[in-house]
């Protein structure tokens, strides 16, 4: 224990230094200015602003990124709760409950609640990475592939209890977001699959473009469908902090989202939208009233946003101490490092022991900056409350279109965006989510590799996965989430009337 | 919602997973590894699709249509025309002489009527997008017909 403070106290005096203290406060103010904007979140801003970064110190530059990182995922829930428009694809469950909270003219509280459990969960993340870094990374290792598929089946069949309506359209909606996830090159033999000969594909359909699509220009078609002197950004917005009651209603999230986020974000390659979703379906199980879940509930903001900072403090301890990333950000976080000429793995700690622990420390400073920031800046943001429904959602379009040009600089992901934004507007019009779709084009890729490398491996014995215990499990829990509801569904069915429960 | 739509989207979708499921049986040969081709999960994922396609075309209704009125129909689809030809001229004209005349267009589209705002905001907001994205954070813009 004396060792590892010994190792804090020289983290801090790195940290402490002018020079990184202020990357540290430049990294979390432009993080957040930029996770705002729709269609930026934390890969994009990191990726484009790694460039910047080779004139300096790997320590200095790696405090700024990593203050990016967090400010980015923090800022991604403004724009979720405000126009129903995630960030990133973390903050998709946000919008669920948050932008229903913003409509109902409580916005002020969900933005509060939101910096809050960052900043709960990102400081606890860092003192979990700092404690448990090697144990975690002993289980994550226990890992195959079998797992991973495990983990990621039971995530997307859970799914279908996301927006409470209909289970069968949730499932709809998920393997169609898998079906998309197949389009471009094979993972394992390069394959071109539905690519039609268009270039473009080859690397398969973007998520971001088909975020923006099915959320942003969904939203802004849905808002031009119905008469605009119903402004949906009409009621008052008094108290930024939550409330008792709010508070009393969180009082367990905010501990279980950052466990669940930290422990999903130390999981190579499952990252913070995977932990986002897995907290607030966990929040949605423990709830009294998980009928309300959707309707604007202050849990259903509390929890993704706790567990996606969380991730990003988990996605560190895969990247320092295996040289494996735990997020899309934290890859290219490890691309800029390898780019300094630093190998991330279990040295790191011995050959560059400022930059890990100079790095978390910097995470705690950054945390609490954050909070003292953000708090007084969620006023800028909740002006855009004021703004006239007729003037923001052009420029929503204005910032889709721009946004999404930037990540690629490549037209035909503006047209995917367009298409996808009339896809997202007629499915959200007839009650089917459009959030599994996102996921499941994210996770399938990975989940397709995972599973046939666990058949590989096995030599195409699919019983494999019932042998593997952790991967079994988690198989079980999925079938069960299937199978349960269905039985209590006939359960209710069969019992003649009357007869108690 | 309305039945009517629902049905339609499940259609769709049964329409999607079958061509998916068609085309996906041309990817990949057998492989010596016993794992499974690049056509497995296409094909898996197709089936899947239609599946769920079919039972929500079959299924019951859920709902009561929804009832929207013309203008806002008309605004709806304002709006499209609009994206479409500003995602048209977007690389031919570039983003500055694309951007602001589009922008102003949504905004009347949205209903504002009053010229001085509409030029003020498309001119202001397209300059400070520009500035943003360009200038502070160097993403390569189209330069259009103001590059040459």
């Amino acid at each position: 224990m004396s060792d590892l403070l010994q190792h804090l106290g020289f983290g801090f005096a790195v940290a402490l230094a002018p020079v990184n203290l202020l990357y540290c406060f430049l990294g979390v103010v432009v993080g957040t200015a930029i996770g705002v904007l729709p269609g930026i979140g934390p890969v994009t801003t990191v990726a484009m602003l790694v460039p910047l970064t080779f004139g300096m110190s790997p320590t200095a530059a790696l405090i700024l990124l990593a203050g990016i990182y967090y400010g980015s995922q923090y800022g991604g829930s403004t724009t979720a709760i405000l126009i129903n428009t995630p960030g990133e694809t973390s903050s998709v469950m946000t919008c669920l409950d948050g932008y229903q909270m913003a409509r109902q003219g409580r916005a002020g509280p969900a933005l509060g609640m939101a910096a809050i459990g960052s900043f709960v969960a990102g400081t606890a993340s860092v003192v979990l990475l700092m404690l448990l870094a090697r144990p975690l990374v002993r289980v994550a290792l226990e890992f195959g592939p079998a797992e991973y598929f495990a983990i990621m089946v039971l995530a997307l069949l859970t799914l279908g209890g996301l927006t409470g309506e209909s289970v069968l359209k949730g499932l709809l909606t998920a393997a169609f977001g898998l079906l998309l996830g197949t389009i471009g090159s094979d993972p394992l033999t390069g394959t071109p699959r539905f690519t039609f000969g268009v270039p473009s594909l080859l690397d398969g359909l973007e998520f971001l473009p088909v975020t923006m699509g099915l959320f942003a220009v969904a939203e802004v078609l849905a808002t031009a469908t119905r008469p605009l002197t119903q402004d949906v950004y009409a009621a008052p917005i008094r108290g930024l902090l939550p409330s008792r009651e709010d508070w009393r209603a969180c009082r367990w999230t905010l501990p279980r989202a950052t466990l669940i986020g930290f422990v999903v974000g130390v999981l190579p390659g499952a990252g913070a939208t995977l932990a986002s979703i897995l907290a607030y379906l966990a929040e949605k199980r423990a709830s009294r009233h998980p009928e309300r879940f959707g309707t604007g509930v202050i849990e259903g903001v509390a929890a993704p946003e706790t567990a996606n900072n969380a991730a990003s403090g988990g996605a560190m301890v895969p990247l320092l101490t295996l040289g494996v990333p735990g997020s899309g950000t934290t890859a290219v976080m490890l691309g800029a490092l390898m780019l300094w000429g630093l190998r991330p793995g279990p040295l790191l700690f011995e050959k560059n022991p400022e930059l890990v622990w100079g790095l978390i420390a910097s995470m705690y400073i950054g945390n609490v900056l954050l909070l003292v920031l953000n708090l007084p800046l969620i006023g800028l943001w909740v002006r855009l409350l004021t703004v006239p429904a007729r003037i923001l959602f052009p420029l929503v379009l204005l910032f889709c279109v721009t946004g999404t040009y930037a990540v690629s600089a490549n037209v035909f992901d503006l047209w995917v965006m367009l298409a996808f934004g009339v896809l997202g507007f007629f499915l959200q019009r007839h009650g089917f989510p459009v959030a599994p779709i996102v996921l499941g084009l994210i996770l399938g890729p990975m989940l397709e590799t995972h599973f046939r490398r666990a058949l590989i491996v096995s030599r195409g014995d699919y019983a494999f996965f019932l042998h593997r215990p952790i991967a079994a499990g988690l198989l079980a829990l999925a079938a069960a989430y299937l199978v349960l509801p269905v039985i209590a569904w006939a359960w209710r069915v069969r019992r003649p009337a009357g007869l108690p429960a | 919602m309305s039945r009517r739509g629902e049905r339609a989207l499940g259609a769709g979708f049964v329409l999607v997973g079958i061509a998916a499921a068609a085309l996906a049986t041309g990817f990949g040969q057998g492989t010596e590894t016993g794992g499974p081709t690049a056509r497995f999960f296409p094909v898996l994922l197709g089936l899947l699709t239609t599946g769920l396609g079919a039972a929500i075309a079959l299924r019951a209704p859920s709902g009561a249509a929804a009832v929207t009125p013309p203008e806002g129909l008309l605004r709806a689809l304002g709006t499209l025309v609009v994206l479409f030809a500003y995602l048209a001229v977007f690389e031919r004209l570039g983003f500055l002489l694309a951007t602001a005349p589009s922008l102003a267009l949504l905004l009347v589209v949205f209903g504002e009527r009053r010229w001085p705002v509409v030029a003020s905001v498309a001119v202001v907001a397209t300059a400070a997008a520009y500035a943003v994205f360009a200038v502070w954070l160097g993403v390569p813009l189209p330069a259009g017909l103001a590059g040459r």
